[in-house]
This record gives C-alpha cells, structure tokens and sequence, in this order.
C-alpha cells in the first residue's frame, strides 16, 4: 500500500467518503488500515456498505466473511456468503464454505444442499465429497454417503481419514465384508497406524473371523505396546478363543497401568469366575461396581455383576478350581521334619553350616570365573619364589642362612606371607563379590568374612603341602622337625591375617580408598617380615625395631618348626598372641561399630 | 513376631537426607497379613529389608521372633555366574534341607527345564521371576516378605504359585509391599500405610487404603 492512498484517509478518518471515487481495491486498502488502527467494527460496517455497492466483487465479500468468522460471528458469515452465492451464481469454494460454516451453527440442511452444489459444481474436490458423505449419512442418505465416501477415496487414495470414514458408513450398512475391504485397503496404505489396526481387527472380529482378529489386534498392540485399549480388545478376543490364561494377564495389565479402569475390573471378573477364583473375582468385580458411577445402566450393570458373583459364591462356597487344587502334593512344598532344621538347629551350627555354604560357593564361583582360579594359586608362590631367586642369586654365594637349599629357604617366607596378604585383602573382595548373598537374612557379614578367610586358609594349605613334599620328595629341603610348632604358626598367622581383614574390610566399607593403600602396606611388609632374610643377619638396632612386627615374629615361627638349629630369642610368642587377639577384637570393634554404615 | 523400637533410618541423597523411619516404635502382629502401602520412594522396600534384617537401622532395634524369608522379587539374593541349580543348592544348605531333595523340587515347581543348569544371568525376567518364586516356596519360612512382584511371570505359573502360596499362608504369615490394591486385598487382612517417616498400621485393609488415598490426594 503507497502512502499517497493512505494520506487522505487519515484526513477523512472515519466518516466514509463519496463512494464515486474508490474501487474495490481501495476498500480493502481502507479496510487494512482501519484494522491496523483496531477499528474492526467500522472495518466490517465499511465492508458490507462496500458489498452492497459492488455486489460483483467477490473479493469485497470474501474479505467480509473472513472478518466475521475471525471476530467469532459464524451466523452472519454465513450470510454474507450464502446471498454472494445467490448474488453471483454457484462457485465450489464458496459452496464448501457455507457448508462447513453451516455445520457449525447446526444448519444441516442447508450444509448438505451446499455440499451438493459444491460437489456438482466441482465433483474432483475430495474434501468437499468427504464433507457431502458425512453430512448425507447424518441425514441416513446412506447411499449417497457411501458413494461420495467412495468418489473421495478414490481422489485420495492415501487419505486414511476418507477410507475411514467409508468403513464407517458401511458398518453401519452391517456390511462386514466391504468394511474389511476398506480398512484392509487403509492398512495396506499406512501399515504403522495402531489405531487403524486396531479398527481392522474390530472389523474382523464383527464378522466373525477372529483368527484374522486377533491377528490385527497383536499388530496394534505390538505397534503400540503401550495402549489399554489394544490390550482391552485383545482379551476380548483371546477369551472366546480359547487363551483365558492371555485374557486374563491382559485385563491385567490394564488395570496395573490404570487402577480405575471400571470395565477392565468388569471384564476381569468375570474370566477370573470362569477361571475358578472366586475370591479375585469379587475383589475385581466390587472394584468395578464402585469405580463405575454412571457407566452402561447408570452403573447399575457392573453392581447387578458384583451382587450375582457374592450370591453365587455364598451359595457355593467352593467352586471347581481346575487344575491346582491345594492337594497338589508340589504345592505342599518339601514336608516332612528334616526341612524344619532350620529352627531346631542351635545358633553355633547355623554359623557353621552357613559358613560352609559360603565357603563351597565360594570354591565354586573362583572355578566357575577363571578356569585358572586353583591353578594361579600354585603359580603365584612359584613366581616369587623365581623372582627372588634371580634378584638374590647374585648377593647370595654359599649357604643360606637356614637350610641348605636357597628355594627352600623363600619357600618358607614366602608361603605363609601370601596367605597372609590373601586373607588381609580378600575379606572385603568376599563381600563385594556376595552382594547378592548379603541379601538373605540369615547371612551376616562376619559369616561372609570369616567363610572367605577360611577358604584362603584351606588353599594355602593345599598349596603348602605340595610344595614342601616337593622339595622334600627332591631333597631340596628337610621334613618339618616340629610339625606342631608349624600348625601353631599357621594358625596364628591365619587369627592375625583374619583380625586384619577385619578392620580392612569395615574400613573400607565406610571409607572407599583404603584397599588402595594397603597393597603398599602389604610391599611394606615384604621387606620388613622377613621373607627372604633372618633377623640375625641384620644389624642389631634395626632388629630391635623389626621384631616388633608380629608378621616377621609369624614366620619365624613357622620356620622353627622345618630348621633344627633355629630358636631365636627374639621369638616372643606371648607377645605375638597378644597382638593378634587385640587386633582381632579391634576388628570385632570397628564391624560392630561401622556395621550400620555400611551401605550394601 | 516382629518389633521395632525406636527405629530411626535415613538416607543421603543429593537432595538431602531422606528419612524412611523416624523414630518408629511398633509391633507387626503374628497373626496377620499385612499389606504395607506407600507412595514411589516412600522407602517400602527398605522397610522390608529392615524387617528382614539385611538392612540396619542407624539407630534403634528391630527384633524378629521367626524365621523371616528374603525378600521375594528383589533381583539379589541370585549369583548371577552361578546356575539355577548351584543357586537353590547354596540356599539349601543355607537354611538346613536336604540340599539334593529341595533342589529337585525348586527344579521341579519352577518348570525351568534345561535352563536350570544355565547360569542365572542368562535368564528372561520370566524365568528369573519363576525361579525366585519357587526357590522362597520350598522353605518353610515363617514370614514370607514379598515386594510388588506377585504380578510377574506368565499367567499359568502365577496362578501355580499364588495357589501355593494360598496354602502356605495357612501356617505362614505374609508382608507384602505393593502398590496394586487387588494384590493386598487378596493375602492381607490388615494393612498399613508408609509415609514421610511414619508407619501407621490399621486394623483392615480398607482402612489402610482409605488413609493412603487421602495421603496420595494430598500429595497431588
């Protein structure tokens, strides 16, 4: 618009000027600018003066009837167009309009003679023959309806809404058939749409093919897994066919998903009646009865259905219940007095045969997870022992300081400290790894604890044996002298081993990074317990210093069992129980303590 | 016969500590089932776990007088490596029974076939469902403790079992945490709701659903 037409306007500002002078053209111009100014009313006074004057001009009429419809006055749009119809003769676009317009202030009649024209005055229009089809078959032309339902679908083949709207008029023309057709045709054109599928199947199911039904409504549901009302139709399928069982677990996933599903309570029922539980039938059917207030009968259906089954469950209290009667001896569960044990069994034997559980599972799981689980138990003394070998072959020429076999003398510190490092660290791995069992009431985590430590005593012990037969078998080494001064030292390596594991596992329980500082504690204790040396070759301060350490006091120990000539002095064995036993209560300590903090 | 005294348990979380139980003293009667309702997060399941004793209170006592199930549908309690079988023989050994009597009969009610020497790990959800059932059926516990799960499993084995648990329920007791008011109005008669710290226990079911609707209506 040029600033030449608008300048006289803001001059003649509202009153309307000789209509001689302007064109339609300069109307509608006018009629943008009163707009933009926020003068609707006198926009549209403008317009109708303006129609009247050029009853010819489509476009002025046009524009008036946008405006009506836009400020919400249906009634009068329809005017304006009908008499510019009736002005200007027949023309498609205005037809459909007035129809449309029509439908919306409830004309139907003239909305269907538009439609007509519209249709007659442009038959390749397939909305308007959409339009005609729908409003005939309100006014029960169905003929009419079907054909124009027809004429659409066949303009536009992949409008589903057409196809739909043809399968509607004829299942109301009980014309199963010809609707399967339709929405077969619909589905073939748009096979992802559930809700057609769905329509299909209904289809199917009218007419009696229920196989095809049941077919169409697993596609529905498979396409939208998560739709009640798939799920509701379907049960209503698998029921006469025969899968109750399906039925049932369907209607059930509806009322999960939706509790207040008056109709899916309904129908549950009453496959749960069939079924033989009388029980969750009135729950489901009273569930029903109270949900559904103004449902089909005014509610009074669901309540006849949950009275009945109350009736008939007072007069049979119990009803066939077909295939698991509680006689069932499987359903009795073990019987018999041995499975009570559990109760009659004191607390000790219950830690104990708690204990051996987990210990045989835990044999099992170290099998079941590396196929190398017991081998690299026989491996790893082997490695050290190589390694010291070639690191200590150069220092040491001649003897060794017990014994006559260099091998022989690491085998000796070398076995028992790995099952101390094992049973330190492997008390807390025991517990990671048993996560699943910490969840059964009955096992504790001292049983986890003291079960891990044990099978870490059971290996070292099978490791141990073979290893000093074998130097003995090859005469590298001499038969223990004091077999009992060796079991006495295991056992207390194993008590001080497993009062560490103790405090490692609850600490780290509660404070996530203290397995990752005690390896180091661990390559600590390599050097100062004494593993390849005896403390007599050390000078006499640092002695002093590393017999405190009740590790290096262990394998003394244990060494005086194999070597005759060894009795050091420093072995003070009361010392070394003291220390063990404190630490094993100052593990009890902190598992009791900590316990509750401990997250499983 | 199960007691709490003076039972207080809370949670940090990110948004701050959560309490479950806050100070709770109370008696679950030992001759009732009891349905225990409660919004998402309201803490359930660990209160079944508090009641089974696999989770300690941070402060206070819980005591049990019977010997309490674990909690049936939680996903442990399985090693995951371990086969059906090497499973239901630990849990065996566990509580005392003839391990190779049991375990035939778990391999028997559970219907799992060859999948019974497979490594649990490799089961559907189905299966695992069956598995776990069974297994808490083939010991006489005193209390079974069940967590929302009675809906798994297809519907043949569901009805198996819940005939079952039918006719241990004639000696048992039961727990059940749920949200589906069908499942607790089947086992329990009498209920209690589970909300903001407090265990509140009613004398019916009905009851307890009428306070926790009204608990659910002030929420939303």
């Amino acid at each position: 618009m040029s600033d030449a037409l608008r300048l006289p306007l803001g001059i003649v500002g509202l009153q309307p000027p000789p209509a001689e002078v302007r064109t339609p053209t300069d109307v509608l111009a006018e009629v943008d600018a009163l707009l933009q100014g926020g003068a609707g009313e006198e926009a549209i006074a403008l317009l109708e003066y303006a129609v009247e004057r050029y009853p010819a001009a489509r476009s002025l009429t046009d524009r008036l009837v946008g405006l009506h419809i836009a400020v919400g006055s249906i009634a009068r749009a329809l005017e304006a167009a009908w008499s510019d119809v009736s002005r200007n003769g027949v023309d498609a676009r205005q037809l459909s309009l007035i129809a449309h317009l029509a439908v919306q202030v409830g004309d139907f009649d003239r909305a269907l003679f538009a439609a007509r024209q519209a249709v007659a005055a442009d038959p390749q229009g397939a909305a308007d023959q959409a339009m005609l089809s729908s409003l005939a078959f309100r006014h029960g032309l169905t003929e009419e309806a079907e054909r124009a339902a027809r004429a659409a679908a066949a303009l536009e083949p992949h409008c589903i809404a057409h196809r739909r709207l043809l399968a509607a008029i004829l299942s109301r023309l009980d014309r199963a058939d010809d609707v399967i057709a339709t929405l077969g045709d619909a589905v073939t054109a748009a096979p992802d749409d559930a809700r057609l599928r769905l329509e299909l199947s209904a289809a199917y199911g009218v007419a009696g093919r229920l196989l095809e039904a049941e077919r169409e409504a697993r596609a529905a549901l498979a396409l939208d897994p998560s739709s009640l009302d798939a799920r509701l139709h379907l049960s209503g399928l698998c029921a006469p066919l025969g899968h109750a069982d399906e039925a049932i677990e369907l209607l059930r996933e509806v009322v999960c998903r939706e509790p207040d599903h008056a109709l899916a309570h309904y129908s549950l029922s009453h496959l749960l009646w069939v079924r033989g539980e009388p029980d969750l039938a009135i729950v489901h059917a009273g569930r029903a009865a109270a949900l559904d207030v103004q449902g089909p009968g005014g509610g009074s259906c669901f309540r006849d259905h949950h009275l009945a089954l109350l009736q008939l469950s007072v007069a049979q209290p119990a009803p066939p219940r077909e295939e698991f009667r509680p006689t069932d001896s499987l359903l009795r569960g073990l019987g018999g007095d041995d499975c009570r044990a559990t109760r009659r069994a004191g607390p000790l034997t219950g830690r104990s045969r708690i204990i051996f559980a987990l210990m045989l599972r835990e044999m099992h799981t170290r099998h079941a997870s590396t196929r190398l689980g017991f081998a690299w138990a026989i491996v790893e003394p082997l490695a050290h022992l190589s390694v010291l070998a070639a690191i200590f072959a150069v220092f040491n020429r001649g003897r060794p300081p017990l014994g006559w076999d260099w091998f022989f003398f690491y085998a000796t510190g070398v076995i028992p400290f790995l099952m101390w490092s094992h049973v330190t660290t492997n008390g807390f791995h025991g517990l990671v790894a048993n996560t699943h069992v910490l969840q059964i009431p009955a096992i504790r985590r001292l049983d986890v604890l003291v079960a891990s430590a044990l099978v870490e005593l059971a290996i070292a012990i099978a490791v141990g044996s073979v290893m000093f037969y074998a130097f003995w078998a090859v005469g590298k080494g001499p038969a223990p002298r004091d077999p009992l001064a060796v079991i006495e030292a295991v056992a207390l390596l194993w008590l001080f081993a497993f009062g560490l594991s103790l405090v490692n596992a609850t600490v780290e329980t509660v404070n996530g990074s203290w397995l990752r500082i005690w390896p180091s504690i661990i390559r600590l204790q390599y050097f100062t317990s004494g593993v390849f040396y005896v403390p007599q070759e050390m000078p006499e301060w640092l002695r002093d210093i590393l017999v405190l350490n009740p590790l290096l006091l262990c394998l003394e120990w244990f060494r005086t069992g194999f070597f005759d000539q060894h009795d050091p002095p420093w072995l003070d064995k009361q010392y070394a129980v003291v220390v063990t036993l404190l630490v094993i209560l100052f593990g009890l300590m902190l598992e009791v303590g900590l316990r509750r903090r401990a997250v499983r | 016969m199960i007691s709490f005294h003076a039972v207080h348990k809370s949670y940090r979380t990110l948004a701050g500590r959560r309490t479950i139980l806050h100070d709770a003293t109370f008696e679950l009667p030992a001759d009732r089932n009891i349905g225990i309702l409660g919004a998402n997060g309201a803490g359930k399941s660990t209160l079944l776990r508090l009641i089974a004793g696999t989770e300690l209170p941070n402060r206070g006592r819980v005591r049990r007088r019977a010997l309490v199930s674990f909690p049936i549908g939680y996903a442990g309690t399985f090693h995951p490596d371990l086969s059906a079988r090497a499973n239901a023989r630990f849990l065996a050994r566990v509580y005392g029974l003839p391990v190779e009597r049991a375990t035939d009969w778990i391999a028997d009610f559970s219907e799992l076939g060859t999948y019974f020497d497979m490594p649990v790990k490799t089961f559907s959800s189905g299966m695992f469902a069956r598995l776990a059932f069974s297994t808490s059926l083939a010991f006489d516990f005193d209390i079974y403790l069940i967590d929302e799960a009675t809906e798994a499993g297809d519907a043949r084995f569901r009805q198996k079992y819940v005939a079952a648990l039918r006719e241990r329920l004639t000696r048992s007791r039961v727990v059940i945490v749920s949200h589906n008011p069908a499942t607790i109005r089947t086992y329990c008669d009498c209920g209690a709701v589970l909300h903001d710290g407090v265990f509140m226990l009613y004398d019916t079911v009905d009851e307890a659903m009428v306070a926790y609707e009204h608990i659910l209506r002030r929420a939303a």
